[in-house]
């Protein structure tokens, strides 16, 4: 059942979605020439450079709008498709209310790990195109990896293995974390279900950035100096485990969202 | 609703206790340090051989450098004003090194550096060691950057002797230090200094006789063995390097940044894996699995924290 | 006015409570039976709890306390696969079209008889090929009435099948749910329409506050007893 549900949340979110990276994509290859005109004038002319200016604006809020794409996309999909008419549908069909958030859930990260992809795409088309010497700057790039390569030997494998796992599951938190402020939302109110729910994203949101505003302030410091302290000869090890503790710890709290929206979900719906 | 509100209510308390574990934690270390920060009397005899600053005595040394902040502290004089106008005395952070400017009556003035006599030992040792490290210098809590101008460089190294600095035209800049190191010293090699074509120049200051880069773009007009480096075990040394140490923070102890990751990451996750197994004795099925796998996770990530604190100290 | 008989029961419900806010339950306490093979009316003033009940047997909404069993199923994913509820309001995405709605129909119902499901829409004149969302209210509602009656349900429960419409889709749509009886199948139905849609019951319960079974039995033979249609005995139960 799982499948099913798969296909079609992710046919009504790559919908328009091939559309927008292509045209990103596309802005991107002609972003780049436009910077590498501003940056390397072959001759002088006002016209071009100024045009090439003005172009960016246009490709610059393309990639940003693209970004943004995923959470408007997976925001209107859960919302209709959970909380408004469609939920009727939704809710009685012969499927686990699990079954249902994973759905939700794993479409959303497919949806934005692609769209991840187009916008990294996108830069680097641009840098490309904004290069005058192409071959030089990737030589520059594959250095410096080479440099890491060297230095972290075996380990590097392990730290690309958990910075992608970080990334995952740092992308799973932050859709759960919009699907609760969802269905808090459209629990909470019977009327202006949209704008309670993003209330209560910006104002969760809000009071996490505070919380996090107290630690770089007052902590990060000494954990830089602890991390300073540490004998050179453990790094590369205590980095692995502590990216692990990282990795678990983000995984605790993706449970626990997870267990609160299926907890609001079984207990509090009221499709009205 | 009742249990996660409970389970909201414990998050919000967690929380603040340990932002307020944090901060106090902070508070406290601020205080001891401005507690620390009390200025001993600097006790000078006639000979300027014997020296005490509070309890510690000092004895007279080489030339010795130290990035350390510098601290002034009070004179007490003991011997013959006539001829002293005033005495300028700095001490490192850690106290152990002194530099004391004497100034005298007639206009001339002279530096002595001593160090605390119980580590005079240690000192000597790491002054004959051969075990070098390369530095960030912009690092360094030096308010004077410490820059040559590109001719100098070139008109130095063309002739491949000595260098004479004047002036402070900030054209190329100092890099990095070369250093000999330990828990209580930091020992100036000498300096690696990238022009703006991308050049190395090694800066030599063991020949110096003396060097302060507190003082040296200002006043001092002392030679300084400049050299270009070709390829040099220094230059594959420095593209090596990886920039571990780019800061040195004030105010903040390793122990404090441990207390607060035991809690935030230890402590939290305890009291969510114990509520956690405990709701899931009388939960639903559905939610029986979820709970203790919350749980599990929860225990798997203090045992990584504890092995990961472990392996960092050890 | 008399209880079910103690036939097999397609729904069982124990001790059933629901509330919206705290201390005032919409239903509280209903024990109820539904036998296989009957067509039953639930009729009710508005705000007594027949929504609420319906759509606790659909699995929309979780009871505070009580059991709901369907075929010996409590509600979950096996009882939602024996359920076919038709709500008072359109619930498909107004993006499809009636074709691809069979399609998700039949790919999650295994009891979606796609064959009956094109004749309905051929009888009723309503274009596959149609994207839901240009359709009619009406026209909505049929192409729902169409997907719910499609399926070899065990329980069909419909919420005001008739209201929105018109009266010769009304008789056709009456037709549909006489003509699709099962034996081993039940129907619910809820409305406000009692004149129109009594002719078709079998048994019926006027549902008062909480809940509460003021009235039940079978439809024939409370007129023949009486001399009353449905509609009177109702107007006359809940007299305000």
């Amino acid at each position: 059942m799982l499948k099913k549900l798969l296909k079609y949340d992710l046919r009504y979110m790559f919908k328009l979605w091939w559309i927008g990276a292509v045209t990103v994509i596309g802005l991107a290859i002609i972003g780049g020439f436009c910077i590498n005109n501003i940056m390397h004038p072959e001759s002088y002319n006002t016209f071009f450079v100024v045009f090439s200016g003005i172009f960016l604006i246009p490709t610059v809020l393309g990639i940003s709008a693209f970004s943004m794409y995923p959470l408007i996309v997976s925001f209107i999909r859960m919302y209709k498709n959970f909380f408004s008419d469609e939920g009727y549908l939704t809710f009685t069909l012969p499927v686990k209310l699990t079954t249902l958030i994973n759905s939700k859930l794993i479409s959303t990260v497919i949806l934005n790990i692609s769209s991840y992809f187009v916008v990294l795409l996108s830069i680097f088309l641009m840098i490309i195109g904004a290069s005058n010497n192409f071959l030089e700057d990737i030589g520059e790039i594959s250095y410096f990896f080479k440099d890491i390569f060297e230095y972290c030997g075996i380990y590097s494998l392990f730290y690309i293995v958990e910075i992608i796992a970080i990334l995952i599951l740092a992308t799973v938190f932050s859709i759960l974390f919009t699907f609760c402020c969802i269905t808090f939302g459209c629990i909470i109110t019977k009327k202006a279900k949209v704008i309670a729910s993003i209330g209560i994203y910006y104002a969760v949101n809000s009071v996490v950035s505070f919380l996090s505003q107290i630690f770089i302030t007052f902590v990060s410091p000494g954990i830089v100096a602890c991390i300073n302290d540490f004998p050179e000869g453990n790094t590369k090890l205590s980095v692995l485990l502590f990216g692990l503790v990282a990795i678990t710890f983000i995984a605790i709290f993706c449970g626990l969202l997870y267990l609160l929206q299926y907890y609001m979900l079984e207990r509090k719906l009221n499709l009205a | 609703m009742k249990f996660v509100k409970k389970l909201f209510v414990l998050f919000l308390v967690s929380m603040l206790l340990a932002s307020t574990l944090s901060i106090s934690a902070f508070a406290s270390e601020e205080k001891g340090n401005s507690e620390s920060n009390e200025v001993p009397i600097f006790r000078i005899d006639e000979s300027f051989t014997k020296v005490t600053l509070g309890e510690e005595k000092y004895i007279p040394i080489d030339a010795t450098f130290n990035y350390e902040i510098y601290t002034t502290l009070k004179v007490d004089y003991l011997g013959n004003n006539d001829i002293i106008k005033y005495v300028d005395v700095r001490a490192t952070k850690n106290k152990l090194l002194l530099d004391v400017s004497i100034h005298f009556v007639g206009g001339t003035s002279m530096n002595v550096f001593y160090i605390d006599s119980d580590y005079a030992d240690e000192y000597s040792k790491l002054i004959s060691s051969s075990d070098i490290q390369i530095e960030n210098f912009p690092s360094w809590d030096s308010y004077d950057p410490f820059c040559f101008t590109t001719n100098d460089l070139k008109d130095a190294t063309s002739k491949n002797t000595d260098f004479i600095l004047e002036g402070d035209t900030l054209l190329s800049c100092v890099e990095y230090a070369i250093v000999k190191k330990n828990d209580n010293f930091t020992i100036i090699r000498g300096f690696l200094i990238i022009d703006e074509d991308g050049n190395y120049y090694y800066a030599d200051c063991e020949k110096s006789e003396i060097f302060n880069p507190y003082y040296f773009s200002i006043y001092s007009t002392d030679k300084l063995n400049v050299y270009k480096l070709k390829d040099s075990e220094l230059l594959s040394r420095l593209k090596s390097f990886e920039s571990e140490r780019q800061y040195e923070m004030d105010g903040t102890s390793s122990a404090f940044a441990i207390g607060f990751l035991s809690i935030f990451c230890g402590i939290i996750p305890l009291v969510i894996a114990i509520l956690c197994f405990v709701f899931s004795f009388n939960a639903k099925k559905s939610y029986k699995k979820v709970l203790r796998v919350i749980s599990l996770l929860c225990i798997a990530e203090i045992i990584l924290l504890i092995a990961a604190l472990v392996t960092a100290l050890s | 006015m008399n209880n079910f008989l103690n036939e097999f029961n397609v729904l069982e419900c124990r001790n059933l409570t629901k509330s919206y806010k705290k201390g005032i339950p919409v239903l509280w306490n209903l024990n109820l039976d539904i036998p296989k093979g009957k067509i039953i009316g639930l009729l009710g003033p508005n705000g007594c709890g027949k929504s609420t009940f319906i759509k606790l047997i659909a699995g929309i909404l979780q009871p505070d306390s009580g059991e709901i069993l369907l075929c010996g199923n409590p509600i979950g994913e096996k009882s939602k696969a024996l359920v076919s509820y038709l709500p008072e309001r359109p619930y498909f995405n107004g993006g499809m079209k009636v074709f691809e709605l069979l399609n998700y129909f039949g790919e999650f119902y295994a009891d979606f008889d796609r064959e009956r499901a094109n004749g309905l829409l051929a009888d009723l004149a309503i274009d596959p090929k149609a994207k839901l969302k240009t359709l009619s209210k009406g026209t909505k509602e049929k192409v729902q009435l169409v997907l719910v009656m499609s399926r070899d349900a065990k329980l069909y429960l419909l919420d005001e099948p008739i209201a929105g419409v018109d009266p010769v889709a009304r008789e056709y749509i009456l037709s549909t749910i006489v003509s699709n009886y099962n034996p081993e199948a039940s129907v619910i139905i809820t409305t406000h329409l009692i004149t129109d849609i009594e002719q078709v019951l079998d048994d019926f319960m006027f549902v008062s506050f909480g809940g509460r079974i003021l009235a039940s039995g079978n439809a024939e033979e409370v007129r023949n007893e009486t001399g009353k249609s449905l509609d009177q005995l109702f107007k006359e139960v809940f007299r305000c």
